[in-house]
């Protein structure tokens, strides 16, 4: 086609075009004056524009997005390809395969430096919670700071893709060296730099998990040894427990991979029960043989002759020229039980670094005396267990020489060589019997109990007035607990429903998921408490342990803290000098105090009853007694800051008074997370919203345990419009409290505020299985029912609630409107109805937040009403303002100037 | 998007460099152009929504905002400046889709997992890019101004009175180039 006919033909299309199709025939006809073929190409157009399917309606932007789409999901099978960029990093190779997924060469553009990504595999990018469980991990391993652990710069998310970009190390790793000669020195050298990373991480409560050649890298330019992916197999092992398909999937998939892991594997991790810093120490001993021997210490053909061997075999003895010492060391870290085990990598390293100290001393004098000099160090330190007399004491050599290290113990000894072979015989002894005694272990109980649930104490005083001191102990017992850090203690809102039901123990062990229960009895009698607690095995039901105390109730404060220490050393959970200090914290020594404290937890408690307001007077008679009682502090501030923030005390001067009261608190210990918590609230009200999720980011550093900082960092940022991080805080809040009504209601309701009505229902509903009897709960679902258009659903739900609050009539009339003139009526009857209930309330002088006027008369349509209210709820400053930002109902004030000035006016987390 | 500062100086040099006859710029582009599209495409995934539009020619009105800011002396005009990004838009978007054509021919989508292929089943019936680009070429030949309407509309995404703007001609007739070219380049393409 030329231009000059394609004018011709653009000139008739566009006539033809506009004219109606009958008279089309006759013009064109006419124009193209028997040119079939103009004719033709001016048909086809005019048909090709009428036909009625879409065509680059979208920007070709759109149809390229769908693809990628598409492509994506694929890609994240393959590998990507160099150039691509995620994020701000480009990819320049692959330099390796893992598990956890591969991890490729890449450079950072913004520091333009060489990084390594390591990219979560498909798998393992699918599963939100092992996604949060392996984020919230590589968060804290990030944080480690030593020379042998690789730094991690960044652990991000670029497309629902999760990677990690970390140091790049030009070098080679274990596994790689292993291939080649290592001599004596090297493999001391390497395995002295690895425990130190080891011990660093430990102490940093960080378990790596998956020791093994492939973790380990050796800088080429200085030998520098960088251990890598501290805490990442969490997230398989997590896999692998809880879902046996899926492990099967990566064995099929993946056998290299999972044989890999295996052959390090410690047998508390074959039999899938929890670990800690011992598992390291096992595989640490399983790397340490292998690069010795040059095999593995527990090698099978198969997956389950891997573990069976791991469980049950000892590793085939070294080669007869290893030092004494060193047999003595991989023997203590390979022993089946872990309690017999080196209990840290701390004793570990001083023992190899001891060993180290001598070789490379030996190796100095070999070099320079006598060149048949074993390169073999002796020690003679022995286990209490092992037998003394087969191995004599430290004698000096022949040389005279005398070691340059701290350890006098520790000589080298050729004249020693001839001990080795008793040795060998010895050690094959002390192994069987440990294997022994490592079955029996196993068979009678199992090992440290790491989740626990203290019921409430049972008051047997036939007293109600000392019900305070029941709950209030147990309480105690709760939070104390909870400050060991591998304990899992459930929140006392998860035990309290608990509370006078006779609910048995595998019952309650299954529900709340905990290894082991505490349960306890509390009689007092004039001036004497007696208390007997038992700590029962949740599945077996056999009492572990029990106790008895008796002490006049002024030993109140020291009778608690026995109970504490007691009870957590039956949970045989090592502790660091820093947990027991904690754990041995009393905030007073006072017993009164103490006791009067205890009461204004209880009344604190009875909320939503009125009595609630008693705890106020009993942590101010508490302080009254001991001034410097923090807790107390932390209580009124919790208080006031509740009261107001919730609107349920009248707004006079609860702001500033739980200001002052969180300072005093602070003052006093700065590491009170409810006081912190109730710092958040103040300064949200002062107009200081970053120092409000300060505060709160504070309070859960200090508590990562604390549900309640959490529920309300998550509201803060539901309000702040911040909805992928709150979603994260009210899901941690329900891991840690999952049979809350609160908490779960608490997700319904970021789902309804956010519009996902279909979920908030489905929540809700699981929320009312917990409690079927919570009327907030039902009135909730009515108003989410009601967005869905549900409507005969929302007034079935409604009419519950009013049931359960017992307004019987209120439900009649609702329902009656509802059948007789339908849903808008009935709506506005019921909030009529309830509109004059506020009223009512007002005139009796009790407090009424003004938003509950203004939600009424959004209800009823009177918009002046609404606004006035509106303006002065904002002056009552308690949060129920924030319900503004995203409550449905406002919808219809929302076009209004008056609302959007107030949605500026309102302090929210920017 | 906090970065767009610099995205957009950059999205402006390469779109120079690349008028100026580097051709290497325009493979500095695309890696910018997709990920834009990629993040859009996983925000509209996440999302679970269809409809929504994905604005990833959002890219090119930020890169010129800040031409006009900067009163950068290297672009004539606008016009110039959306010439250069609609045809290299139009290079990216069809080499991507020439990509993913052999990809889908090595077979290396077929075997997709069923809940992952739940979310394709949303997408519509799409154009042939690679035929639209050919038949586009042919169209170049005998009318260059409807050409450039196409590329403009379509590959930088730009509306009727943008387009005029751009090239200095009425709304009117930007839509009567519009409407015929559509018809003739989906008449070209059913062939």
């Amino acid at each position: 086609m030329n231009s000059e006919r394609w004018q011709k033909i653009k000139g008739l299309f566009d006539v033809a075009q506009e004219i109606p199709s009958a008279k089309r025939e006759k013009f064109l006809d006419k124009a193209c004056a028997g040119d079939v073929d103009l004719r033709r190409e001016v048909e086809n157009l005019l048909s090709s524009f009428e036909n009625p399917t879409s065509f680059m309606e979208q920007p070709a932007a759109r149809e390229v997005a769908s693809l990628i789409i598409e492509r994506n999901i694929i890609e994240r099978n393959n590998d990507l390809e160099s150039g691509r960029m995620l994020s701000h990093y480009r990819i320049s190779s692959k330099i390796g395969e893992g598990g956890m997924g591969d991890v490729y060469l890449a450079k950072d553009t913004r520091l333009n430096r060489r990084v390594a990504i390591k990219l979560l595999s498909v798998e393992l990018n699918k599963n939100e919670n092992h996604l949060r469980r392996f984020v919230q991990e590589a968060r804290a391993a990030s944080a480690l700071n030593h020379p042998n652990i690789i730094t991690v710069y960044e652990i991000g998310e670029f497309e629902d893709t999760h990677f990690i970009a970390a140091e790049y190390i030009e070098g080679e790793t274990l596994r790689e060296r292993l291939s080649g000669e290592l001599t004596l020195s090297e493999v001391l050298d390497i395995t002295t730099q690895m425990a130190s990373a080891l011990s660093a991480a430990h102490k940093a409560g960080i378990v790596h998990r998956d020791v093994k050649p492939e973790n380990v890298m050796i800088r080429r330019e200085d030998n520098l040894v960088k251990v890598l992916d501290f805490g990442l197999a969490k997230l398989t092992e997590q896999q692998a427990i809880s879902d046996e398909d899926a492990t099967l999937a990566q064995v099929k998939t993946n056998p290299g991979v999972i044989m890999g892991t295996v052959a390090y594997m410690s047998p508390e991790q074959a039999r899938g029960r929890q670990v800690d810093e011992r598992t390291d120490i096992w595989s640490f001993g399983a790397v340490l043989y292998e690069m010795l021997a040059e095999r593995q210490p527990f090698a099978g053909e198969t997956l389950s002759d891997a573990i069976a061997a791991i469980l049950k075999n000892e590793p085939a003895p070294l080669d007869e020229n290893t030092p004494p010492e060193l047999n003595r060391i991989i023997r203590k870290t390979l022993q089946k039980n872990a309690d017999e085990r080196y209990q840290t990598v701390k004793d570990l390293l001083l023992d190899l670094k001891n060993l180290k100290r001598e070789v490379e001393f030996s190796e100095e004098i070999e070099r320079s005396h006598t060149p048949s000099f074993a390169k073999s160090a002796n020690a003679a330190a022995t286990e209490p267990g092992e037998n003394a007399t087969a191995i004599q004491p430290a004698v000096s050599t022949q040389n005279s020489i005398s070691p340059q290290t701290s350890s006098a113990e520790y000589v080298i000894g050729e004249v020693r060589k001839h001990k080795f072979v008793s040795f060998g015989l010895l050690a094959a002894l002390v192994v069987a019997l440990a294997a022994i005694g490592y079955f029996r272990f196993f068979a009678t109980h199992s090992a440290a109990i790491n989740s626990i649930a203290v019921l409430p104490f049972v008051n047997e005083s036939g007293n109600a007035d000392v019900e305070y001191l029941s709950d209030g102990m147990t309480e105690t017992l709760i939070s104390s607990l909870s400050q060991i850090p591998k304990l899992n203690v459930k929140a006392r809102s998860s035990v309290f429903r608990y509370k006078g039901k006779d609910a048995d123990v595998q019952t309650v062990g299954k529900e709340l998921n905990v290894q082991a229960i505490l349960n306890g009895t509390v009689v007092q009698r004039g001036q004497d408490l007696a208390l007997h607690i038992e700590l029962v095995d949740a599945q077996t039901e056999i009492v572990l342990w029990s106790a008895d105390y008796k002490q006049p109730m002024a030993n109140l404060v020291s009778l608690q803290n026995d109970i504490t220490r007691d009870v957590s050393g039956k949970l045989k959970i090592k502790l660091s000098g820093t947990d027991e200090q904690k754990l041995a914290k009393t905030y007073t020594d006072n017993a009164e105090a103490y006791q009067l404290y205890l009461k204004g937890r209880y009344y604190w408690y009875r909320f939503p009853a009125k009595e609630f307001e008693k705890s106020r007077d009993y942590y101010q008679q508490a302080i009254d007694i001991d001034p410097t009682y923090a807790l107390a502090y932390a209580g009124l501030a919790e208080y006031y800051g509740f009261g107001a923030a919730l609107g349920v005390l009248p707004p006079d001067e609860n702001w500033s008074k739980s200001e002052a009261a969180t300072n005093k608190a602070l003052a006093l210990d700065d590491t009170l997370p409810d006081a912190h918590n109730a710092l958040a609230g103040v300064k949200q009200f002062n107009n200081d919203p970053a120092g409000a999720e300060r505060e709160l980011r504070r309070a859960i550093e200090l508590n990562p345990n604390y549900a309640e900082g959490r529920d309300h960092y998550a509201q803060d940022l539901t309000d702040a419009g911040r909805f992928e991080e709150s979603l994260a805080q009210i899901k941690k809040v329900l891991e840690l409290e999952p049979l809350s009504v609160r908490y779960n209601r608490g997700l319904a309701l970021f789902f309804y505020r956010t519009r996902d009505y279909d979920r908030a229902i489905k929540q809700y509903q699981k929320t009312l299985e917990l409690d079927p009897n919570d009327a907030y709960t039902h009135e909730l679902l009515g108003n989410t029912y009601e967005q869905k258009g549900m409507q005969k659903e929302a007034v079935a739900e409604w009419s519950k609630a009013l049931r359960l609050t017992e307004d019987n009539d209120a439900a009649a009339i609702l329902e009656r409107t509802f059948a007789a003139s339908g849903f808008n009526v009935a709506v506005r009857s019921l909030w009529q109805r309830k509109l004059e209930q506020l009223n009512e309330k007002a005139k009796r002088g009790e407090f009424v937040p003004a938003m509950n006027f203004a939600f009424a008369y959004t209800r009823l349509a009177d918009k002046e009403q609404a606004f006035a209210w509106l303006a002065k709820a904002e002056r009552e400053r308690n949060r129920l303002i924030f319900d503004v930002k995203l409550e449905p109902i406002y919808d219809s004030l929302r076009d209004d100037a008056r609302f959007q000035d107030l949605l500026r006016r309102v302090g929210l987390l920017q | 998007m906090e970065h767009s500062a610099d995205k957009s100086r950059e999205i402006m040099r390469m779109l120079h460099e690349w008028s100026d006859g580097r051709r290497e710029a325009l493979e500095d582009l695309m890696p910018l152009v997709y990920n834009e599209l990629r993040r859009q495409a996983s925000r509209y995934l996440r999302r679970e929504r269809i409809g929504h539009t994905l604005q990833t020619t959002a890219l090119i009105h930020e890169a010129y905002l800040k031409l006009i800011e900067q009163r950068d002396v290297n672009w004539q005009n606008r016009a110039h400046f959306f010439g250069i990004a609609a045809q290299a838009m139009r290079r990216i978007l069809v080499d991507y889709a020439k990509t993913r054509h052999r990809e889908k021919r090595g077979g290396a989508g077929e075997n997709l997992p069923l809940d992952e292929a739940r979310f394709i089943a949303f997408k519509e019936k799409s154009i042939d890019l690679i035929a639209l680009d050919e038949a586009l070429t042919q169209l170049a030949k005998f009318d260059d101004q409807q050409a450039r309407v196409v590329e403009l509309r379509y590959f930088s995404g730009l509306s009727i009175e943008e387009t005029a703007e751009v090239l200095k001609i009425s709304p009117a007739t930007v839509k009567r180039d519009w409407t015929i070219a559509k018809a003739w380049l989906k008449q070209e393409i059913g062939k």
